[in-house]
């Protein structure tokens, strides 16, 4: 019979017919010719004549062929399978890589067929991949547009931020003469400029807008290297002189000049005053604020001369350099720390304790919240990790069933490394087609996730799915593939052939991946119990700042930003007076029922001195004297913003007009009455800044003030920054050309923004009102990222839970089905159910223990990392990770219900039966 | 003694009339033929397999490996419910035409 098979698979081309449906076409055909020979052999035929009888039966192989093709087209394989044959011998003749490429392309097809099969079984699997690596994607693409991508300039490594800061750390802007004393010392910058931001409003075409523009250098445009799209830059005699010139940005030059190709030369007005336009810079070139990385530069104008304050103690501007070659940002802080040290002993007074911070740029805009994207990005990655764990217990027990065919594929030669490579493949199949699931989600995401993230989150609008994030998509995928893969085909590629065949399907196939899934369901458990803890931890912080006492009352206020500035508001009378006038108008419209202004609104602090207490001896070092934040106010600010009065009285009209002896009232906070006067009554003491505070008073004695009330503390540097100490001073001690408007409603704040524009619009339409918000707007603002850290490690810890607990239910289903028998013989042997259950029950409450325990100690190990990032709160705080462990134990126990109690409903008839 | 065309004619109402009372594989069929022809009508087995190819592709046969107690693995066929309805038409069309030539030939069976 063998030797007819041979004879006809020799002779009939079917290589294009189903494999199956050939083997069937040659066994007929061969067994018909064998019976034609037998029936000759038994007529008296020799064996060679028997024999030549048979073979007479089909001369022509290729027509018989041809006629069962067009007899049962059926038979015939699918034109891509055919054509990937084809494409196999062309690659096996191409050579070693050949061969290779050729049993990767007979594996991933082999995979197909094999998962065509099972399709519940990969839907599942891609889902789960394409959920995990989705996730990782999208908080990739977020991680490159925020964080990654690099700043838009040439070698942008090399600009760097310098900071005056003090022995005892800290950052903050430079003095004029420091400035120029860094520039004519240092050995480690080829370009260094000033770079002051500075509101300004335009007033020349259309509405006055208030813009965010920047005094600087002309060499500021060397350090950053890029070239004007139109026109030039400032030019040193221009910076010298502090000519009326300026440059624009690109998105300033379209939205509100309108790309016009002749703005070179046009007339622009800034701050009332005439200025020329001399260039316009690339669409590309886009600068941030050091201090605000989502607030972008909009034009550059030179330093007047009177922001070139003379005191080196006048610290007001930020300085950007550009590296030499070769000098590192270390080699470059050292050289500043000499530079340094050689103005503290020229200058004693004033920089004694002052030392120089050198940061990369990119570092200074976006190093807080690179660590923020990281930690949604680690998070996220447990996420993908957990998902892992469950397609590999389900590989785990899809590759056990297996075992047989592995076997013979060993025993028909394939070495161990090839047939891994084969359920790799399959591995990587279902890997890739989850990767491309991702993409799609990660896709329809971006859109959501731009919205989600809150306005100052710099560069969200350029988080976009590009090439880099794709490959990142398929790379992640294949170590999905690797780590969720390579777990389950060793131990299924595992013992000798004999063994497998064996026990393959049986018993102890069975067992042995059931303890592999128990595993990676402890595992599961451990690392949801990371994210767990994390996301209870940040949720606990939020919730704090939530409930926090700001000092103030957030609802039903409104704030705006008003700028007085050109040659009309020059004199500081007539800006006190502006507001004054602009306060009565707006506290007269309906539904208002306070009105003040302050130079800067609460969280959004800066405006800070060194304060000398009346009676008390002034230190030799100048930075021991207490640093007492400064606020000017104008009008009922205090009650508009609701701050509680807790001693003393409000500033009267009296206070906030300067009087003839010079001396005013002044309102302070809680902590500075504390720092102050420790047990104390502050009502009455005298206190007044160490150096004058505008320009204006040069040589001029700083006025005493005296306290008159005591407030409550509110957050300058934002809410999770401790109060520092504060001071409410009348509007004349330091008339700013920027106050912001407060104003208490009975009604809606926002239904009264366009009477508060109009009132301003009718006193002066030159007068630009911007950043107008409610402080419950001002306030979730500040508690935005916290929000969205909150909400994303919160939603992963979510997924977490659910896939472990998927985890836990499928592990213990396959011990259930595969102890099936064993439970059944039990009950019939007089166990009762209650104790089948528990049985289960107790393996579910061991995995679970198993992992929380493993988890407790990752729980605290990341919690340590990420400190940093909790209010309030201690990383180890007990309550807090028993909270967690609890939560799952109850919840895992509670996942092994359903197959305890399936357990519990075996048979014991059927078991017995089968024994 | 038949010509081929003759032979294709009539060679699946032969197969299904074989296989209407019983299960058979390939070469039990081709035999059959032969021998209830008395030798007129033999078929190769590269005429027989096609039409058994052809057959099971129209869903009027079934066929099914079968392993016999001290035989060797053969391909059986059995007649389908739709193979019952082909045959049942077939045979009416043969007693239709051979009547028809007969009364225009004269010949008629005895």
């Amino acid at each position: 019979m063998r030797e007819w098979r041979r004879y006809v698979r020799d002779r009939l081309p079917v290589s294009d017919i189903k494999a199956q449906r050939a083997l069937d076409l040659v066994d007929e055909l061969a067994s018909q010719l064998e019976d034609v020979y037998r029936t000759e052999l038994s007529h008296g035929a020799s064996e060679r004549e028997a024999d030549a009888k048979a073979r007479a039966h089909i001369e022509d192989w290729d027509r018989l062929a041809a006629e069962i093709r067009l007899a049962a087209p059926s038979l015939r394989r699918p034109s891509a399978s055919r054509w990937a044959d084809r494409a196999d011998e062309r690659a096996r003749s191409a050579g070693r890589w050949g061969a290779w490429l050729a049993d990767l392309g007979m594996d991933v097809r082999y995979s197909l067929r094999a998962l065509r099969r099972k399709p519940t079984f990969a839907v599942v699997v891609v889902l789960l991949v394409g959920l995990g690596v989705g996730v990782n994607t999208a908080v990739f693409s977020a991680l490159k547009a925020i964080y990654l991508e690099p700043l838009p300039f040439p070698e942008p490594q090399a600009v760097a931020v310098l900071w005056e800061t003090t022995t005892r750390g800290g950052r903050g802007p430079v003095s004029w003469p420091n400035y120029r004393d860094w520039k004519a010392q240092n050995r480690s910058f080829e370009h260094m400029g000033l770079m002051s931001e500075v509101g300004v409003t335009l007033s020349d075409s259309g509405a006055a807008e208030a813009v965010l523009g920047a005094w600087v250098t002309s060499s500021v445009f060397d350090v950053f290297g890029v070239r004007p799209a139109l026109g030039r830059t400032i030019t040193p005699d221009e910076d010298s002189t502090s000519a009326r010139v300026a440059v624009l940005s690109h998105e300033l030059w379209a939205t509100r000049y309108g790309a016009d190709p002749l703005v070179v030369g046009r007339q622009i007005r800034i701050n009332g005053d005439s200025y020329d336009v001399v260039g316009v810079m690339p669409e590309r070139f886009v600068v941030s604020s050091v201090w605000r990385a989502s607030s972008r530069i909009r034009l550059w104008v030179p330093f007047p001369a009177g922001a070139r304050e003379p005191q080196r103690d006048s610290r007001s501007h930020p300085v950007v350099a550009r590296l030499r070659d070769g000098v590192t940002l270390e080699g470059a802080a050292a050289d500043m720390e000499r530079v340094a040290r050689n103005l503290a002993a020229a200058y004693p007074e004033t920089n004694r304790t002052q030392r120089v911070r050198v940061q990369s740029l990119h570092a200074a805009l976006f190093g807080d919240l690179g660590t923020l994207v990281s930690l949604v990005f680690a998070a996220a990655g447990l996420v993908l990790l957990i998902a892992c764990g469950n397609v590999a217990g389900l590989l785990v027990v899809r590759f056990s069933g297996r075992r047989a065919e592995i076997a013979v594929r060993s025993a028909l030669g394939a070495g161990r490394g090839r047939v891994m490579r084969m359920l790799l493949a399959e591995s990587g199949l279902l890997a890739l087609v989850g990767g491309a699931v991702a993409v799609l989600l990660a896709l329809g995401g971006l859109g959501a996730l731009r919205g989600l993230l809150p306005a100052w989150v710099p560069r969200a609008a350029d988080i976009r799915a590009d090439g880099s994030v794709l490959l990142f998509a398929v790379a992640i995928s294949f170590l999905t593939a690797i780590v969720f893969g390579l777990a389950p085909a060793l131990g299924a590629t595992r013992g000798s052939q004999t063994e497998a065949l064996k026990e393959a399907g049986g018993e102890r196939a069975g067992l042995r991946a059931g303890g592999a899934r128990q595993v990676f369901a402890v595992a599961q458990i451990a690392l949801t119990l990371v994210l767990a803890h994390l996301a209870c931890l940040q949720a606990g912080s939020y919730l704090l700042l939530r409930g926090m006492d700001l000092g103030f009352d957030a609802e039903n206020t409104l704030t705006a930003a008003v700028t007085l500035r050109g040659s009309a508001y020059r004199d500081a009378d007539r800006r006190q007076a502006f507001f004054h006038e602009l306060l009565a108008r707006l506290e007269a419209l309906p539904g208002v029922t306070h009105a003040g202004a302050v130079s800067g609104l609460p969280f959004e602090g800066g405006n800070n001195g060194r304060f000398v207490v009346e009676g008390r001896a002034i230190p030799s070092d100048p930075n021991d004297l207490p640093l007492v934040e400064r606020k000017s106010v104008v009008g009922d600010y205090l009650r508009a913003m609701g701050i509680r009065l807790l001693a003393g009285r409000m500033l009267t009209a009296a206070d906030t007009f300067r009087n003839a002896s010079g001396a005013g009232g002044a309102i302070i906070n809680e902590r500075m009455a504390q720092q102050l006067w420790p047990g104390e009554v502050a009502l009455g003491k005298r206190f007044r800044p160490n150096s004058p505070e505008s320009v204006t008073e040069v040589g001029a004695a700083p006025e005493w003030l005296t306290v008159v009330g005591v407030v409550a503390d509110v957050r300058q540097w934002g809410m999770e920054q401790p109060a520092i100490a504060e001071s409410y001073r009348p509007y004349m001690i330091a008339p700013q050309q920027r106050m912001f408007v407060a104003l208490r409603t009975a009604v809606e704040p926002t239904s009264i923004v366009a009477a508060v524009r109009r009132e301003v619009g009718e006193m002066d339409r030159g007068v630009a009102v911007s950043a107008v918000r409610t402080m419950q707007e001002v306030v979730a603002s500040e508690l935005s990222w916290r929000k969205l850290l909150t909400s994303l490690v919160g939603l992963f810890a979510a997924l977490a839970l659910i896939l472990a607990v998927a985890g836990v239910y499928g592990s213990l289903s396959y011990f259930v089905a595969q102890r099936a028998h064993e439970l059944g013989v039990r009950m019939a042997l007089g166990a009762r159910r209650g104790q089948v259950l528990l049985l289960v029950m107790g393996r579910g409450a061991k995995l679970a223990l198993w992992g929380v325990a493993l988890g407790t100690g990752g729980a605290l190990a990341a919690s340590q990392v990420t400190r940093g990032f909790l209010y309030g709160l201690r990383p180890a705080d007990p309550w807090f990770i028993g909270g967690v462990a609890t939560l799952l134990l109850v919840t895992a126990v509670s996942a092994a219900l359903v197959p305890a109690r399936r357990a519990t409903k075996v048979d014991p008839a059927l078991a017995l039966r089968a024994e | 003694m038949f010509s081929a065309e003759l032979k294709k004619g009539s060679v699946e109402l032969l197969v299904l009339s074989l296989l209407q009372h019983e299960r058979r594989h390939g070469y039990e069929i081709g035999k059959l033929v032969e021998q209830r022809s008395g030798g007129s009508l033999k078929f190769r087995v590269s005429s027989l397999y096609p039409v058994l190819a052809r057959m099971e592709e129209q869903g009027w046969i079934c066929g099914r490996w079968v392993e016999k107690q001290g035989d060797r693995r053969r391909r059986y066929y059995r007649l389908t419910r739709e193979g019952e309805r082909a045959l049942a038409l077939k045979q009416e069309t043969w007693r239709a035409y051979t009547l028809a030539v007969g009364q225009v030939t004269g010949i008629s069976h005895a």
